[in-house]
């Protein structure tokens, strides 16, 4: 019973729990607003507001790189779709969308649709090209993470210019029903979890799901035995474009405008990290839901903790730790099948290299965070710890 | 015996093995993430203890830009005035990266901590519902909110905030318009075509400062274009080259935000066209006030980021401490439509030669009115530049 | 007891985990000086794992290495090689977009004399391949071994008209006339394998270890391995040989040793022993040389190819197939045969639907003509075809056994339209008992079987799908004796429960023991065709071997 217990979410994916765990309580203890404390829901509701967000497209992502593929044009997906049902409504009604009066639920759900429809678009514009065109998944997304942006901008400008005064690079959209969606956080994150539940039938207990796998494992054996891969194809890039147009759709409403300059730039590589962090492998084939899930919330739960903990120009610091997170719990997740008995961490010539890199890396941070002595403590005790693990790796090689 | 011994050696073998690699993970990951939770921890350990530590005003930027440098001098310069230290508390200022999203994201942020005591942001995008919507959240928390230098839609959003701080961004477009004219007309150009550039052309405040120009310089001059380049420095010079590319019946480049300036004075010394094109700018970075000293900008009209940083302090410690007679001084008009806004002055940077030069195309004395005074100055660039030093800036 | 001084090699109580293995229990070998030492077992037996330890690919957890009766200890592949001791892989290890020169020298590339910083060549023993003095151990101080590396490595320009010159010596000590030029990527497996031997001699190992190395080849390539390898011993080398063709074996190896299931079963003379007995020990038990094909019956007609036509896949290149024609009827084995690059795979490929639109002729099935431009219509009207490279073609590593099985029959592992866990076992346990796959659970992962159980599998996923046809390409390929009896067995079942079966074979002894009737490809032709009763192995070979020009006189 237990066994079929712990069956049910991997190895991996329970560590992930537990980091998340970890990271909260570190950052309910060391946060000296001790902010968790006093205003537990208002973080609740903006880390789920924020995974909610993440996690929508981040499924898709996974999705995607589970068939083997990659989709690198998420983030201008979203601005393009933000940006569709932002010109729609405009075009459909225009003087209530200048004067920032509500536009009617019917324009709201042809804009939905127009969008959904866009990303549906998008998708079959990446698989004609990854399957026909037979450019690699890499180069067609890199061409659309460009295009799409831009081609958004255009759309924005043309339709501002056309039906309004001036022509902008953006649209201020403050329908009642975008705001509702703004102002009650449970709207997307019923959503993600709908659309995680659906993910997650699909990928684990449908013949398509099952398809995926396979093709994302080998596509060639894939295709020998009867699979049509194309037509697979097809279904994962399209759905990766269409929750990202979902996502687009919850980023207008979140910020109350389309802004296709800057909206969800640079965020498909959070949702490709979320997907990694929680087993996805790029190579393809593997992944699971709850693991992409959790690797969301574990994504926004670090970057919230960052915020919290360094108060003031949080922002600097956040790609940095990200990063190094990113990199711990892969090499955590990968390490869950087992200690590699013979693999030491500082070897050779490399390894010497790499102790003083990991030393400044670590003096550098503490030194622009808590004043100079401190940076050059903490430099020295990582760099002294690391000449300690190399020597002790290299005795017990001796040793063996 | 030996059997039993031989199965201690290899679980042990095992254990260490395990222990070893298992170890030396954990090992990297604490060395690094003490340090960086490390960092955090020492940074508060100045503060006594939770929730009584000193409360902070926040000033949030719409951007990155040596302006806010000069605000944020100003801002400490009114936590000294204001004595905020003695009161338990501090001014920060948090810079933006140049998207509304980034706003929002950090007025949620400040919404979820217990230590604000109130907020001064320059509001990035004035249309935008959702900015406005968290300023007033916070606002229904009883942290004081406040608008400098960019405002919300007043007409949009009559009740987003009690007060602003900031240019009359009309009055500055309209004077550094007349000045324009001045030039054009002194150099024998009647007519012709100027083009604007700005970081984004919905920002209120970049927004009031087109428009103001536009209606100042006259019917004469037709406005060819409004470009904007969203706070991408290299983005700016390429919209100088394509203007200059574009446009042969350029007259005028106007420079509407900070930066714009540096950028269309090289572009044009680049270009060799500086006898072409006269050279109008708002604000004064160190390098515009070279380029001015070095004869390529003509003239500039310039804030006063210092005074706002000031003024700002002032009216959030009044708010926050319910000081009613300040309030009442900075808004001596509050209640009454526009009483709500409180301009800080504006200064008209000319040439040094000019002041000399009885054929000066702009002299002080056209500017002098009633109610310019206190208003509009009109200062050369090395009266200017003995002001910076005296409050230890470099730029405005 | 053999004095120490005799013995090239010793690997003494050799144990090694991976994890849930245990690949080898304490393995003792000693292998003398100058002898061609066999090493015999069934896959997963633990000979690769063996090598590779003695090549410094692995390190053991247990036990101890000598070289030359001095005890070693190997980090890497690099000190394997300082030691004297070369291994060719049964994957070939060679950079395809390399030349040959390059990947000969690979790691050692020699340089020109530059800035005064040493040879042109790397230093060389004076002493080289001499029985008396093998290449011992440079015993350089480490700091001098970094040093010396430094600047011998990065600094220096490549020699590349030496590298060339050197290749070219080599192979043509090996008989071969391959321009050291030539891109290696385009040469046949055949002539890969001799640029691996002559990367092996360039390092002048005393002990060369091979791993299967006539697997791929044909059969004058492998009398050609045979004379290297005669060569090499008069030079005094020590081979060690892994193979599990008895009559190779039988016929170049001085003593035998044979491992089961990472345990040492016994070591002896070539001279007292016989196949029969060697295989017993290998399996564990007496394979019987069964003869599979009689008392069949054929019945009606299934599968029909008239004159089958595929263009090459590049212009220029000569066509892939030409006129095939052939019939297969139900109840019957139709054996192809041919040489590496024939069509057998083409022909399977064709008719199988993954050549999409390409060939010309008609394939007729039950009298219907039929053109597949997908593998899923082909498998929709009784077609399977099990691919030759299981783990390239055949095998989804991240599925478990159950996943890789019902692959093509997952309508009928679902309830309503969900997939259900328990009938998806259900339905593998049919296929699972009747080919006989061992594993612990349906669940375990396809990668933790052995190569028969793999391939047992995928025919086991191809039944499921209930073909009338089924096609097998080189099915036995890489699968150990045991395995391969009892996958003819199943073959023989099957095809006597009516289906019909098209069997690609490289083995002509596969072929005689289990085909009703062979025809044989040479060059994309169909050269011959004969009945089991006609079919001798000469006659094959001479069908395969038929060139297009023979026949043609002035």
């Amino acid at each position: 019973m237990i066994s079929r217990t712990l069956r049910w979410l991997r190895q991996s994916e329970w560590s992930l729990l537990l980091a998340i765990f970890a990271a909260v309580v570190i950052t309910a203890v060391i946060d000296s607003n001790h902010s968790y404390y006093e205003r537990p829901l208002e973080s609740l509701r903006d880390i789920a507001r924020n995974t909610a967000l993440l996690g929508i497209f981040a499924l898709g992502a996974a999705v995607v790189i589970i068939a083997g593929g990659i989709d690198l044009s998420s983030g201008s997906m979203i601005a393009l779709s933000g940006t569709v049902c932002a010109t729609t409504m405009l075009a459909l009604a225009p003087t209530e969308m200048m004067s920032f009066k509500p536009v009617g639920p019917l324009v709201v759900t042809i804009a939905c649709s127009a969008s959904l429809l866009t990303g549906f678009l998008v998708g079959t514009l990446h698989t004609w090209l990854i399957t026909v065109v037979r450019l690699p998944p890499f180069i067609a997304t890199l061409a659309t993470l460009v295009g799409l942006r831009s081609f958004a901008r255009a759309v924005c400008e043309s339709g501002t210019a056309a039906m309004t005064p001036t022509k902008s690079a953006l649209i201020n959209v403050a329908d009642p029903l975008f705001k509702a969606v703004r102002d009650n956080v449970s709207i997307p994150v019923t959503v993600f979890l709908l659309l995680a539940a659906a993910t997650w039938l699909l990928l684990s207990r449908t013949v398509l799901g099952r398809h995926l796998q396979a093709l994302g494992g080998n596509e060639q054996a894939a295709r020998l035995a009867g699979i049509r891969t194309d037509n697979v194809k097809w279904f994962a890039y399209c759905f990766g474009a269409m929750t990202a147009a979902l996502a687009g759709l919850f980023y207008v409403a979140n910020e109350s405008v389309a802004a296709p300059v800057n909206q969800g730039r640079g965020h498909e590589l959070n949702a490709i990290a979320a997907a990694v962090v929680g087993g996805c492998s790029l190579s393809g084939g593997v992944g699971t839901v709850p693991g992409t899930v959790l690797g969301a919330v574990f994504l926004r739960v670090v970057i919230d903790a960052v915020s919290k903990i360094i108060k003031t120009g949080a922002d600097v610091y956040e790609g940095l730790i990200v990063g190094i997170v990113v990199v711990l719990a892969v090499t955590f997740a990968q390490a869950g099948g087992g200690p590699r008995h013979d693999r030491r961490l500082l070897p050779g010539a490399l390894g010497l290299c790499t102790i003083p890199i990991l030393a400044l890396l670590a003096g550098s941070l503490t030194a622009m965070t808590s004043g100079g002595w401190a940076g050059v403590g903490t430099g020295m005790t990582a760099g002294l710890l690391l000449i300690c693990l190399r020597i002790w790796e290299h005795r017990s090689r001796r040793a063996e | 015996m030996h059997f039993l011994v031989s199965k201690t050696h290899s679980l042990m073998n095992r254990l260490s093995l395990f222990r070893q690699s298992w170890l030396s993970r954990w090992f990297l990951a604490a060395a690094i993430l003490c340090s960086v939770t490390g960092c955090g921890s020492a940074k508060n350990a100045t503060e006594s203890s939770p929730g009584t530590g000193p409360q902070r005003f926040i000033f949030i930027t719409n951007g990155d830009d040596p302006f806010w440098d000069a605000c944020n001098a100003g801002l400490q310069e009114g936590a000294k005035r204001s004595s905020l230290a003695e009161q338990g508390l501090q001014v920060v200022m948090e810079k933006n990266n140049g998207t509304a999203q980034g706003q929002i994201e950090k007025l949620r942020q400040l919404g979820s901590q217990s230590d604000i005591a109130g907020v001064a942001i320059s509001v990035i995008q004035a249309e935008n519902v959702a900015i406005v919507e968290e300023m007033k959240r916070l606002a229904a928390k009883g942290v004081a909110v406040i608008t400098v230098d960019g405002d919300v839609n007043r007409k949009l959003f009559p009740k987003a905030r009690p007060y602003y701080i900031g240019t009359d961004n009309v009055v500055g477009g309209r004077l550094l318009g007349t000045a324009g004219k001045q030039l054009l007309d002194s150099r024998g150009l009647k007519d012709g075509g100027y083009v604007q550039f700005a970081g984004f052309t919905d920002n209120d405040n970049a927004r009031a400062r087109m428009n103001g120009f536009k209606e100042a310089v006259g019917e004469g001059y037709s406005e060819l274009d409004r470009m904007a380049d969203s706070m991408d420095l290299s983005k700016a010079r390429d919209n100088v080259r394509a203007a200059l590319a574009n446009h042969p019946d350029l007259k005028a480049l106007v420079g509407i935000w900070a930066y714009n300036a540096p950028a269309i004075a090289e572009v044009v010394e680049e270009r060799g066209v500086r006898d072409q094109v006269t050279i109008v700018t708002f604000d004064a970075q160190a390098a515009a006030l070279d380029h001015m000293a070095g004869g390529r900008i003509d003239c500039m009209v310039v804030q006063n980021p210092f005074d706002m940083g000031i003024q700002a302090v002032r009216l959030l410690l009044a708010m926050h401490t319910d000081d009613e007679a300040t309030i009442a001084t900075m808004y001596p008009n509050a209640g009454q439509p526009g009483g709500d806004i409180y301009t800080t002055g504006l200064r008209l940077i000319i040439p040094d030669a000019w002041g000399e030069d009885g054929n000066a195309p702009i002299k002080p004395a056209d500017f002098e009115s009633a109610e310019n005074t206190g208003m509009i100055e009109v200062l050369s660039l090395s009266a200017f530049r003995e002001w910076l030093v005296q409050y230890g800036l470099s730029s405005s | 007891m053999t004095a120490s001084s005799d013995i090239a090699v010793a690997m003494r109580g050799i144990t090694k985990r991976f994890p849930g293995v245990l690949a080898l229990d304490k393995v003792t070998l000693e292998v003398r000086r100058g002898e061609l030492h066999a090493i015999c077992g069934e896959n997963g037996a633990g000979k690769s794992t063996l090598m590779k330890i003695l090549s410094g690919v692995y390190t053991p957890d247990e036990g101890q290495l000598e070289v030359a009766g001095h005890t070693v200890r190997f980090s890497g592949t690099r000190d394997a090689e300082r030691a004297g001791i070369a291994i060719i892989h049964q994957e070939l290890a060679l950079v395809e977009d390399l030349s040959v020169a390059a990947n000969i020298m690979l790691g050692r590339e020699p340089r020109t004399a530059i800035a005064g910083c040493g040879t042109s060549l790397p230093p060389q023993d004076a002493a080289t391949g001499n029985p008396e003095n093998p290449r011992s151990f440079r015993v350089l101080p480490k700091w001098k071994k970094a040093m010396d590396g430094f600047f011998h490595g990065q600094l220096g320009l490549l020699d590349l008209a030496g590298c060339e010159r050197l290749a070219a010596d080599l192979l043509a000590g090996l008989e071969s006339s391959i321009d050291p030029r030539t891109r290696t990527g385009s040469l046949r497996v055949g002539d890969q394998q001799l640029v691996e031997i002559a990367k092996a001699l360039s390092l002048d190992a005393s002990v060369i270890v091979m791993d299967e190395p006539t697997s791929a080849l044909t059969e004058a390539e492998s009398a050609r391995l045979e004379r290297t390898i005669s060569r090499l011993r008069e030079q005094g080398r020590t081979i060690l040989y892994i193979s599990h063709k008895m009559e190779e074996v039988f016929r170049l190896a001085d003593r035998i040793t044979v491992l089961r299931d990472g345990r040492h079963v016994c070591s002896v003379d070539r001279c007292d022993t016989t196949p029969a007995e060697v295989t017993g020990w290998m399996v564990g038990r007496e394979i019987a040389g069964h003869q599979f094909h009689e008392h069949r019956s054929p019945g009606p007609c299934l599968l029909e190819v008239e004159r089958l036509c595929l263009p090459a896949a590049e212009l220029g290149r000569a066509d892939r197939l030409t006129e095939i024609s052939f019939r297969v009827h139900a109840g019957e084995i139709l054996g192809i045969a041919g040489l590496m690059g024939a069509g057998r795979t083409e022909v399977l490929e064709t008719i199988f639907g993954v050549a999409g639109d390409d060939w010309t002729g008609q394939i007729r099935l039950e009298d219907r003509p039929v053109r597949f431009r997908h593998p899923r219509e082909a498998c929709q009207a009784g077609l399977a075809l099990v691919t030759e490279d299981r783990k390239r073609l055949g095998l989804f590593a991240n599925l478990d056994v159950a996943g890789n099985i019902s692959l093509c029959s997952l309508a009928k592992a679902t309830v309503g339209r969900l997939l259900s866990r328990r009938q998806e076992e259900q339905l593998v346990a049919g296929p699972i008992s009747q080919t006989g796959v061992k594993t612990p659970s349906p669940h375990a992962a396809i990668t933790g079987l052995s190569g028969g159980n793999q391939q047992k599998c995928i025919i086991g996923r191809w039944l499921l799908t209930q073909p009338r046809v089924l096609l097998l390409d080189d099915p036995t390929r890489g699968i150990d004796v045991g395995a391969k009896a009892e996958l003819y067995a199943l073959i023989d079942r099957l095809c006597r429960e009516g289906l019909a079966v098209i069997l690609t074979s490289s083995e002509l002894p596969e072929l005689l023991t289990l085909a009703d009737r062979v025809i044989v490809l040479a060059e994309g032709r169909l050269t011959a065709e004969f009945s089991r009763a006609e079919a001798t192995e000469q006659k094959i070979m001479a069908a395969a071997t038929a060139s297009r020009l023979a026949g043609v006189r002035t």
